[in-house]
């Protein structure tokens, strides 16, 4: 902070030490950055404005991909009522305690929309969709989660509100959210990340009559589910509906794909995955073991982290001063999970905690979560 | 022809003589080797000879990279205890090396080595290590202490 005159980028300085005259060149600078963890960025944009800029630039970004130096991140989008039109984002990291934080990311404009429905790609988190002050919109914005700004994506062909969205073999797959249920075409539409458009998606059998939908997807099928569900092939274009074991209603809500495996969570159930040659549910062992007990009304959520299963819960806690439970406290538990030779999965849990300093209002909600590599 | 010996000589004038396959893993010689097959003697002005021991102790290593998982698991841990042996000055030396004798491998776990050691340094550490200056008004370090305010620990922040 001495030399305020001084050009930014100046690289043949007089090092202190002589023996220390090193000055690597740019590319290798780049070669050793892009190898450190983003957990410690922090440091690494203090040294000088080189380094800030190297950090922040799209080429490092770059060689981390090429180079698989990639890290899961975990995002997750709350809204703190129904009211609430500033969804609030917050990324998972790790403290110093080997454990995880939530922290706030410092969006300049995030889009005043709630109801998105929400897919990570890559370091990319699309947003799709949603309400702007209460009429659908059909707007797709881009949350690039390297450098923390929303880009603009292609607007789809129909106005959705909550819609399903997930990633499968390079397309989008967007069902449900629409206004009407008349046209077919609305139901669903896909879009295509090299060619960048919109297309709907035509069920030959008519089958696809859902609104509120949720969709996931494992073995390459997309699972559509609502009031009715049916199984999509993309490769083969083939439909299938869905047996009765899925039909799991509101527990579609806490469901999450980790390896190809569907999971969801549910009060009375616990954690349970669906073993799709025998097509029923199966309990994960041991999952929950640890764990405090949940409340029957905690919202939950389950995510993919690399494999293990983030799940994320609330607990009610007291305000003070006579007024009830008003608020809520964000926890976290990490979970590895790992298949028995007898074709069972059981889980360990690894690390558990509160992962927000104060506590929430309790109309909160979760908008997302979800895991990105960054 | 791969019995052949070479005899690479560093700036400093020590000379180590090893066989062809080792040496044709710097890739600035298999270049020259390309170029002319006749040469036996390369001199290599940009290393010294302490450090072009070391770059040819990993060559000698990975001089058959086999497939097998078990053949790949040893050479991580020999990589890992290999590169302990070195402090981060040293290191700096091994990647400037690395980078000019072209070998990738190299280069790569000494990029990650690097990585590992500074990233629990201060900013003050991380510009003794390479040897750079703060650049920083006052005014221009809070910015980016601003900017980051969401990597920082949540005692700094201030709370909503």
């Amino acid at each position: 902070m001495n030399d305020d005159e001084e050009p930014p980028l100046k690289k043949n300085k007089l090092p202190i030490e002589p023996t220390l005259n090193l000055s690597l060149p740019e590319d290798l600078i780049v070669s050793i950055l892009a190898r450190v963890s983003r957990f410690s960025y922090r440091n690494l944009s203090l040294v000088c404005k080189r380094f800030h800029w190297l950090l922040t630039s799209g080429e490092l970004h770059r060689i981390r991909s090429l180079s698989g130096c990639t890290e899961n991140c975990l995002y997750v989008c709350l809204r703190f009522s129904h009211n609430d039109h500033i969804p609030r984002w917050k990324k998972k990291k790790k403290n110093k305690s080997s454990g995880y934080v939530l922290e706030t990311i410092p969006f300049p404009h995030p889009p005043p929309s709630h109801g998105w429905g929400l897919v990570a790609v890559g370091s990319n988190i699309y947003n799709i969709g949603g309400s702007i002050y209460g009429c659908r919109s059909n707007s797709v914005s881009i949350l690039d989660c390297w450098s923390n700004t929303w880009l603009k994506a292609p607007s789809m062909q129909v106005d959705r509100c909550r819609p399903s969205a997930n990633f499968l073999d390079g397309k989008i797959y967007v069902t449900g959210g629409h206004a009407s249920y008349k046209n077919a075409s609305h139901y669903m539409e896909v879009f295509d990340l090299k060619t960048k458009t919109w297309e709907p998606v035509l069920s030959s059998s008519g089958r696809m009559t859902l609104y509120k939908t949720k969709n996931v997807v494992v073995d390459g099928n997309l699972y559509v589910v609502g009031n009715k569900g049916v199984v999509y092939n993309p490769k083969d274009d083939t439909w299938d509906s869905l047996g009765p074991e899925m039909n799991l209603g509101s527990k579609w809500f806490s469901s999450c794909v980790i390896e190809n495996v569907l999971y969801y969570y549910y009060y009375e159930e616990g954690i349970k995955w669906y073993d799709t040659k025998a097509r029923s549910w199966r309990s994960l062992l041991n999952g929950m073991r640890k764990l405090p007990k949940f409340a029957r009304h905690a919202n939950v959520r389950l995510a993919d982290y690399g494999g293990k299963m983030a799940l994320f819960w609330d607990k009610f806690v007291a305000s003070g001063g006579g007024r009830g439970y008003e608020n809520r406290m964000i926890w976290c538990a990490m979970i590895a999970l790992e298949r028995s030779y007898r074709g069972e999965i059981w889980g360990k849990v690894e690390w558990f905690d509160a992962v927000l300093p104060n506590p929430i209002p309790k109309e909160y909600d979760f908008e997302y979560v979800g895991c990105v590599n960054v | 022809m791969s019995s052949n010996k070479i005899v690479l000589t560093s700036s400093d004038g020590e000379s180590f003589e090893v066989e062809e396959v080792v040496a044709r893993k710097l890739q600035i010689v298999g270049h020259m080797l390309e170029d002319d097959c006749v040469i036996n003697e390369i001199p290599l002005q940009n290393v010294t000879g302490d450090i072009l021991s070391m770059v040819i102790e990993y060559c000698k290593t990975h001089v058959d990279e086999e497939e097998s998982e078990e053949a790949q698991t040893k050479l991580k841990t020999w990589d890992e205890e290999f590169m302990k042996k070195f402090d981060i000055k040293t290191l700096l030396q091994i990647i400037l090396a690395a980078n000019y004798l072209n070998v990738k491998g190299l280069l790569d776990l000494v990029s990650q080595t690097i990585a590992d050691t500074i990233k629990d340094y201060t900013p003050e550490q991380i510009r003794e290590v390479f040897g750079v200056e703060n650049d920083y008004t006052e005014e221009e370090e809070a910015e980016v202490r601003k900017e980051n305010a969401w990597a920082f620990d949540e005692a700094d922040t201030p709370k909503p």
